[in-house]
């Protein structure tokens, strides 16, 4: 689980052909690519941030492209020039945006990846690294999970679990095709959501927000006109989730993401609705959007919805790995 | 699904505090977890396997639940160096408060602390329990790195900080502790409604126990 031996490096730094074990070198690791599987739950009342894939839908579609089990580790990459090379052909899946040499959505046996673009990308058996807190997920800020809880780098070498029953002989024919966004990010109120001034709860709707250059894997910065509150002071810090969207007093919105602390003082104005929270997650740094305020009621059946959707999907993927053509 | 308690600070965490308890000790399959605030509580479940209103009675029933009342905590002895080479603010601190170094350290020294809260980052206990006397402002601008093992005051309250981090408070001490390992089941040394209570000891002696606690003061993966 450790970057390369010191033994097993040439004199031009690349690698001598070692075991023919499973796993996959990192030649090039892009601007921020980590191990992230579904999240670490059960250490929010310690502090442990939830972590975990900001995409983690999608990380459900192509782990099961390439048969992996639930749990599975997988690579988010946030853009940048990456270059994987595999020690074995490998089943891989990759679904982002950006070019690549594996077509985003069609799982291939590979001996080597290439992107410049954003998204997850599943190999067959996962990133064999171990579950710390019941999770493989890398948390940055604390350290650990993933790998050395950090980013990987140039010279890393990872492992691979053991391949999953391989039935696909051939290239499958079918493709996952990304879920999108369609129109407006639906939000829910907050529980602070009566500090905002009367006027911006009317007009909320109608206000443009932009992604942040300052946006990390904590959360999405948004400029917009200055949101007005009457704020009374200090809040009593409570719990604060992958979601919430917190109002400093500067009058820009901050939606949290999956490393953001587990509590908060700031007010949380708005919820972003789950089904809509992975699309917003990674917009890049400029885009625009709105806002369409739905009750609680409503995000939650919009999510078992899609819920419903995935799991069909999965079902289908499964039969058709299982029947090995497409 | 967040519960709330608009009520006097200390009633309202004492609540949570036993409510808290309860759902640890009941560990009900219905929560995927449950998240301590100063006054409130967050419940988090799954909506694909249950309903808003099945957690009513779960709620209900923790709340009946009889639990042995505050001082079930454990206690905790943290030892502390208050040198000022680990303790970048402590001459700071104490002149602002109109405190030699030694007044201080005793007077924090027969402080008797409790966990209230778990949050900001892994393991970082909110500690209660200090007096007016003692309360000092955060820093205007918060330091970019925080040793590990750090004892600060932020206003009202004192904590320690477990991995090295950014963080505003003022830096009194360092205790060779560790607070959190991530490795373990129950990766945080302070629970809520645990008793803390800080001992002087001298650079000799930390250095000691950090040698012992295999704990070196500079961390690389931050």
């Amino acid at each position: 689980m450790t970057g390369l031996s010191e033994s097993g490096l040439s004199e031009s730094g690349l690698p001598e052909p070692g075991p023919p074990e499973p796993g996959l070198w990192v030649q090039a690791a892009g601007l921020l690519t980590t191990v992230q599987d579904l999240g670490r739950f059960g250490g929010l009342r310690y502090g442990i941030s939830v972590c975990g894939a900001l995409e983690g839908d999608h990380l459900r579609l192509v782990g099961a492209a390439v048969g992996n089990a639930v749990d599975a580790a997988a690579l988010e990459l946030s853009g940048g020039p990456v270059r994987l090379e595999l020690w074995q052909p490998t089943w891989a899946c990759w679904l982002g945006q950006g070019p690549s040499s594996l077509e985003s959505g069609r799982p291939e046996r590979v001996t080597h990846f290439e992107t410049t673009g954003r998204g997850i990308l599943a190999l067959a058996g996962g990133i064999a690294v171990p579950k710390v807190q019941g999770s493989r997920a890398t948390d940055l800020r604390a350290g650990f999970g993933g790998l050395e809880g950090r980013a990987l780098r140039r010279g890393d070498f990872l492992r691979l679990g053991p391949p999953p029953p391989d039935p696909v002989s051939t290239s499958p024919r079918w493709r996952l095709s990304p879920l999108r966004l369609e129109g407006a990010v639906r939000v829910v109120r907050g529980p602070e959501w009566n500090l905002l001034s009367l006027e911006t709860q009317r007009n909320l709707e109608q206000i443009i927000f932009r992604v942040s250059a300052q946006s990390n894997r904590m959360g999405l910065r948004l400029e917009s006109q200055l949101l007005e509150t009457h704020f009374p002071g200090e809040m009593r810090s409570s719990a604060v989730l992958p979601g919430t969207v917190q109002l400093p007093p500067g009058g820009r919105l901050i939606v949290l993401l999956q490393d953001a602390g587990t509590v908060g003082g700031y007010p949380r104005i708005l919820s972003v609705a789950a089904v809509d929270l992975p699309r917003l997650a990674v917009m890049a740094v400029g885009s625009e959007f709105r806002v369409q305020l739905i009750s609680s009621e409503a995000a939650v059946l919009a999510l078992l919805e899609r819920e419903k959707e995935l799991r069909t999907l999965l079902w289908s993927i499964a039969l058709r790995r299982s029947q090995g053509t497409g | 699904m967040l519960l709330s308690w608009p009520e006097s600070a200390a009633a309202s965490t004492r609540r949570v505090a036993q409510l808290a308890r309860a759902l640890e000790a009941l560990q009900p399959p219905e929560l995927l977890e449950w998240v301590p605030g100063l006054d409130s509580l967050a419940l988090l479940y799954d909506p694909s396997r249950i309903g808003l209103s099945d957690l009513e009675p779960l709620i209900h029933g923790a709340l009946l639940l009889e639990l042995p009342r505050s001082g079930a905590g454990e206690s905790h002895r943290v030892p502390t160096c208050y040198h000022p080479s680990l303790a970048p603010d402590l001459l700071e601190v104490a002149e602002c408060l109109g405190l030699s170094l030694e007044e201080f350290v005793v007077q924090h020294t027969t402080c008797e602390f409790e966990v209230v809260l778990l949050g900001f980052a892994p393991g970082f206990a909110y500690l209660e329990g200090l007096p007016e006397n003692l309360h000092v402002p955060r820093k205007a601008s918060p330091r970019v790195r925080v040793p590990g093992g750090s004892v600060a005051l932020g206003g009202a309250q004192c904590a320690v900080y477990p991995l090295e981090s950014a963080g505003g408070w003022q830096l009194v001490g360092r205790t060779p502790l560790r607070l959190f390992d991530p490795t373990l089941e129950r990766p945080s040394r302070f629970q809520l409604g645990d008793r803390v209570y800080f001992e002087a000891v001298s650079l000799e002696v930390y250095r000691e126990l950090e040698a012992a606690a295999g704990l070196t003061s500079s961390r690389s993966a931050l």
